[in-house]
């Protein structure tokens, strides 16, 4: 398989899927097989009820499908879209994330572009990412370190560290709003909660926008 | 009641939060955002296009063309985000499926219906999501990107379906 591929679907119904990707590290899978596509995509298949692995170089672009399993990406990947039912998923860094679930646990640690997560329930951990949307029903959504977020939980609590200077949108009906800044950040802000407390430590100005409204949560802007 | 097989775009709307809001605010918030959805979406709804039935707090619409189904699900999506505000969010998600159903008077049943709803499912709050086959039989349409997301497992059906997200683009 030539180390030029750049592109891998990987689909299993159920089972464990660990993508390993290295530099230099040609295609390879263990537990399933490989078929090239003529538009230079490859699909891996699983069989048996064993852990899929695939290994794949830095940079690879990964669209992963599974109904019921935990999804796991180690190293430095490309883009990453994942789907699945219920599961946890793991991707350590990423140019790009799209992930949708109905349950399961999202850890993403870095993400350089736009990170864009949306399950019914599970908590959702970002570390870094460029922007991160992210959308839930239910579950904690925690963002350490972000340049522009835009996110709604109808009952989950929202924790967002922005570097400061972007544009911050954070949405709960009945979850808290916990928003941290740069020490100093003097943002324009727009805090709205209907029943619950506000609190902002920040000066106003025009350094970045941030946006938080719940309905019965509480809403926290600091400064750092 | 005669059945007949027809073919066309299959909708789901689903207000998110709507039990939440409802529970904590009371009926008459409840009734507020259906009415709201409504309007609005009647208010959109081209020739070709109708309400097929209320379903608790979404609605199953059907239309005969696949480009309709799109842009009036997008044009939908910006009027919802007009509507909401901090008191009352309006966040609603949008799925569909091209496919032949069964007509059964004004209702339609079958897998394809069945699957439209699982992909509305998968949406966020202000997205519009559609099966490949809707984006496919819709073809180029001015205003509208597609980005795919991949094929999806989804309850009830064997396959994995390939799935898009429908944006509109400035």
């Amino acid at each position: 398989m030539s180390e030029t591929t750049a592109r891998l679907r990987i689909t299993r119904r159920s089972g464990k899927v660990r993508v390993r990707v290295e530099p230099g590290a040609p295609v390879a899978v263990d537990g399933g097989t490989l078929h090239q596509n003529d538009d230079g995509t490859v699909d891996v298949r699983a069989h048996g009820s064993s852990v899929l692995e695939v290994r794949c170089p830095t940079g690879t672009d990964l669209t992963i499908s599974t109904a019921s399993g935990a999804v796991d990406v180690e190293g430095d990947a490309g883009s990453v879209k994942v789907t699945t039912k219920s599961g946890n998923l793991s991707i350590e860094r990423a140019t790009a994330v799209d992930a949708r679930g109905a349950s399961g646990r999202v850890e993403v640690g870095v993400c350089t572009g736009d990170c864009h997560v949306v399950f019914v329930s599970g908590n959702v951990h970002i570390g870094e990412a460029a922007k991160a949307t992210v959308a839930t029903v239910s579950g904690k959504i925690e963002v350490d370190e972000v340049d522009d977020a835009e996110v709604k939980t109808v009952s989950g609590n929202i924790k967002l560290g922005a570097n400061g200077g972007g544009h911050l949108a954070a949405r709960s009906i009945s979850g808290s709003v916990k928003i941290s800044l740069p020490a100093g950040s003097r943002p324009a802000t727009r805090l709205k909660a209907v029943s619950g407390h506000i609190r902002c430590e920040c000066e106003p100005g025009h350094d970045g926008e941030v946006r938080a409204a719940t309905v019965s949560g509480a809403i926290s802007v600091r400064c750092r | 009641m005669p059945v007949t097989t027809i073919s066309g775009t299959i909708v789901f709307t689903d207000i998110v939060g709507f039990t939440q809001l409802t529970d904590e605010h009371g009926d008459d918030i409840a009734l507020t955002l259906l009415e709201r959805q409504e309007v609005l979406v009647r208010r959109a709804l081209p020739d070709g296009g109708r309400v097929v039935k209320e379903l608790g707090d979404g609605l199953l619409l059907w239309f005969d063309d696949p480009c309709d189904a799109i842009t009036t699900a997008l044009e939908l999506q910006r009027s919802f985000e007009g509507e909401s505000d901090d008191d009352l969010p309006m966040w609603v998600r949008i799925g569909m499926h091209f496919g032949c159903p069964r007509a059964r008077g004004d209702d339609i049943v079958g897998r394809d219906v069945n699957l439209a709803s699982r992909i509305t499912d998968l949406a966020a709050p202000g997205e519009v999501l559609c099966s490949e086959a809707t984006a496919t039989e819709a073809g180029d349409l001015p205003g509208v990107g597609f980005e795919p997301l991949g094929p999806v497992f989804v309850r009830g059906i064997a396959e994995p379906v390939p799935l898009v997200r429908a944006f509109a683009v400035d």
